[in-house]
């Protein structure tokens, strides 16, 4: 099973993202409305990816990926950018501010979750090479 | 001046013997001269002879002289006219029929070039008027006098101050004109260069003038030294760096560099000081002195910048305020259709398609309006590398197929084109998707849009071929503009923004290609792309793996 954490104010796009992984019987979704919200969540919590808005009230998503970088636990989440600013400099700015890659807004409902799985199981395996040079 | 002299001597003879005549006739008594021969007064006579011949010689004597004064005056004067003037002499049809040692001089023209030739030769072809009122002038017999400008024999133009007047023939019959200029061209000059700084100093924009290599500053005009408290701009010892730090920085040295190298003469950047934009133009002025000064002048232009961020800001937050939406409407109607809700009744299906595609026509909108506002704004970026053509066009007819589908057009291709080329894949598949889709767009059903190209030594050159209703004459050079459309038939099926082609045009230029079209009414229209090939230049040491290019 495969843990991703979306953080997305618009709720009708939680709701289309929630429909659209349910596609895959792999993946245990938690969401979160703010940033702050995700920041408690992930107290205690340890999931296999973040899925994060950018444009949010409050914390913006690239703050809030860097507040979570900033938990030592965290560190090695991959994170996972929705976005509409999909410009190429804004999206070599995302990959910039350590993200794993970008997915563009409006994103293919069908294909969402195939998607994702392949950065969660990319964003392990990259986890698990780290673990075996640093032993 | 001879004749006149033996006129004169004759004058004096004829006085001598007319005076012995006159002895004669009142002598009737013979009592002076008789008539057997024999002078009986001869001493009387004679010496009334001689006082005649003393008369007339002092007469003649007297004449001689004012004819050798006044010829001496006349050559004098001609001396200074040629000294001074530029005289040109001209027959009746216009023919120079002589030209003195200063024209040529001045005008830098061998007595060859300009004898036997027609005096229009000296005139720009904008002055002909003039020389045809001058001339007409002269023609009724009158003298012409004001400021001509000629053209020397290096192109140069020769400023005069012409007066003209008639020639006459040794039968004082009308005949030609003589002229007589004197070279004016450096008041001229002057005059201009007084025109040009009285306009330099009503200018809005900061206007400066300073040495090239030690950026002593010797002109400014009235807006740069308000904005600087400039009080005596000819301070010899005020320097450019003086004036504000910006001319002291690296990006202003660079400017001055480019004229220091005689790379170009003018060198346009934009600045920023005290908070504002300037758009600088720096010109190198040709100075007689072999000083190299340059004339600066700075725009303001903060209010376009602030327009373009604002509007640049604008595009951006609307885009995303209508991506965010769409990508609920968009993702909601893409569930349905992959049955996330259970099967759906075929009319079902048939309307939320036509949802569902007019969702990814908007997207495309957006997507369009945002590569405009780039390119406007120059801020597209382009990431060229080198890719094998064949892999472009794969790719674009792959993804053009469902499209073309839609409209029941087929897409064929020529296989055979092969090689490398140096572009932006992502920016040369959207060129190629644009036309493709407008190709199948207006193809008639059953229809096949056409894709070849040829190989130059530059470039692949890509055709799009299609077979529908063509391109209208009076639309053909406004094809690539934004926002042209042509009209389309009543049943078209497809609405566009008509932005497409004017990306197209932009991407394909931006990338060192060229597009352009060819269409007849009723036959269909080709678009022709050029990518250009990868050359030995493209290659640096990071971009050496080619391995992109499979």
């Amino acid at each position: 099973m495969i843990k991703i954490l979306h953080v997305e104010d618009d709720q009708d796009i939680r709701e289309i993202t929630q429909l659209s992984l349910a596609l895959s019987p792999d993946i245990e979704l938690i969401q979160c409305v703010t940033s702050e919200e995700a920041l408690e969540a992930t107290a205690n919590l340890v999931p296999d990816l973040f899925l994060l808005d950018v444009m949010m009230p409050g914390m913006s998503g690239p703050e809030l990926l860097a507040e979570l970088r900033s938990r030592p636990h965290l560190r090695q989440v991959p994170a996972v950018f929705m976005t509409a600013r999909v410009q190429r400099n804004e999206i070599q700015a995302f990959l910039e501010q350590g993200a794993m890659d970008v997915i563009a807004k409006p994103f293919d409902p069908v294909t969402l979750a195939e998607r994702v799985m392949a950065m969660a199981e990319k964003g392990r395996s990259l986890k698990e090479q780290g673990k075996k040079s640093a032993s | 001046m001879k004749l006149l002299s033996v006129r004169n001597f004759i004058n004096t003879a004829v006085f001598g013997i007319a005076a012995m005549q006159l002895v004669a006739l009142f002598d009737v008594q013979h009592q002076l001269i008789s008539y057997d021969g024999i002078a009986v007064y001869l001493p009387l006579v004679s010496a009334i002879g001689l006082i005649a011949l003393w008369i007339g010689y002092r007469k003649f004597a007297r004449s001689e002289k004012k004819i050798r004064a006044k010829s001496l005056q006349l050559s004098q004067e001609s001396l200074a006219l040629n000294t001074h003037g530029l005289v040109l002499v001209t027959d009746s049809n216009g023919i120079i029929t002589h030209a003195n040692e200063n024209f040529l001089k001045t005008t830098g023209y061998d007595y060859d070039d300009i004898i036997q030739q027609h005096v229009d030769m000296l005139y720009y072809v904008q002055d002909i008027q003039q020389r045809m009122e001058l001339k007409a002038t002269v023609d009724a017999g009158g003298c012409w006098q004001g400021e001509t400008r000629i053209r020397k024999k290096d192109g140069s133009t020769l400023w005069t101050s012409l007066t003209i007047l008639p020639g006459y023939d040794r039968f004082g019959k009308q005949c030609g004109a003589i002229s007589v200029r004197t070279d004016i061209t450096e008041i001229k000059n002057m005059r201009v260069t007084q025109e040009v700084f009285k306009t330099l100093n009503y200018l809005v924009d900061e206007v400066f003038i300073f040495e090239l290599d030690t950026l002593r500053l010797k002109y400014a005009n009235s807006a740069a030294e308000a904005a600087h408290g400039l009080e005596h701009t000819a301070d010899p010892d005020t320097s450019m760096r003086d004036v504000h730090p910006i001319y002291a920085t690296e990006c202003f040295e660079h400017a001055l560099d480019t004229l220091r190298s005689a790379k170009n003469n003018v060198v346009n950047c934009e600045v920023e000081k005290n908070g504002r934009h300037y758009a600088a133009r720096l010109q190198l002025l040709e100075s007689e002195s072999g000083s190299n000064d340059v004339l600066a002048s700075f725009h303001d232009v903060s209010e376009r910048v602030e327009a373009e961020k604002q509007r640049g800001e604008f595009i951006s937050i609307v885009s995303h305020e209508l991506r965010s939406p769409m990508t609920s409407v968009k993702g909601a109607m893409g569930l349905l259709l992959a049955g996330s809700a259970g099967p759906l009744d075929s009319k079902v299906r048939d309307i939320l398609e036509i949802a569902h595609r007019n969702s990814d026509r908007l997207i495309n909108i957006i997507n369009d309006l945002l590569d405009i506002e780039k390119i406007a704004a120059g801020k597209m970026s382009f990431d060229c590398g080198a890719y094998e053509i064949s892999a472009l066009l794969d790719e674009a007819v792959l993804a053009n197929e469902n499209f073309s589908k839609r409209f029941d057009v087929s897409i064929e291709r020529d296989e055979n084109l092969k090689g490398m080329v140096f572009i932006d894949f992502d920016r040369s598949l959207q060129v190629m998707n644009n036309l493709l889709s407008n190709a199948s767009k207006f193809s008639p059903p059953g229809g096949a849009v056409k894709v070849g190209g040829r190989e130059t030594a530059q470039a692949f050159e890509i055709t799009v071929a299609d077979s529908g209703p063509g391109i209208p004459a009076d639309m053909i050079g406004k094809i690539f503009d934004k926002f042209a459309q042509v009209e389309r038939h009543k049943d078209g099926p497809v609405r566009s923004t008509g932005l497409g082609l004017a990306i197209v045009k932009a991407i394909a230029e931006e990338q060192g290609g060229t597009v352009s079209v060819t269409s007849e009414l009723g036959q269909g229209s080709t678009f022709t792309v050029s990518f250009p090939k990868l050359q030995a230049s493209n290659i640096t040491p990071d971009q050496n793996d080619l391995e992109q290019a499979s």
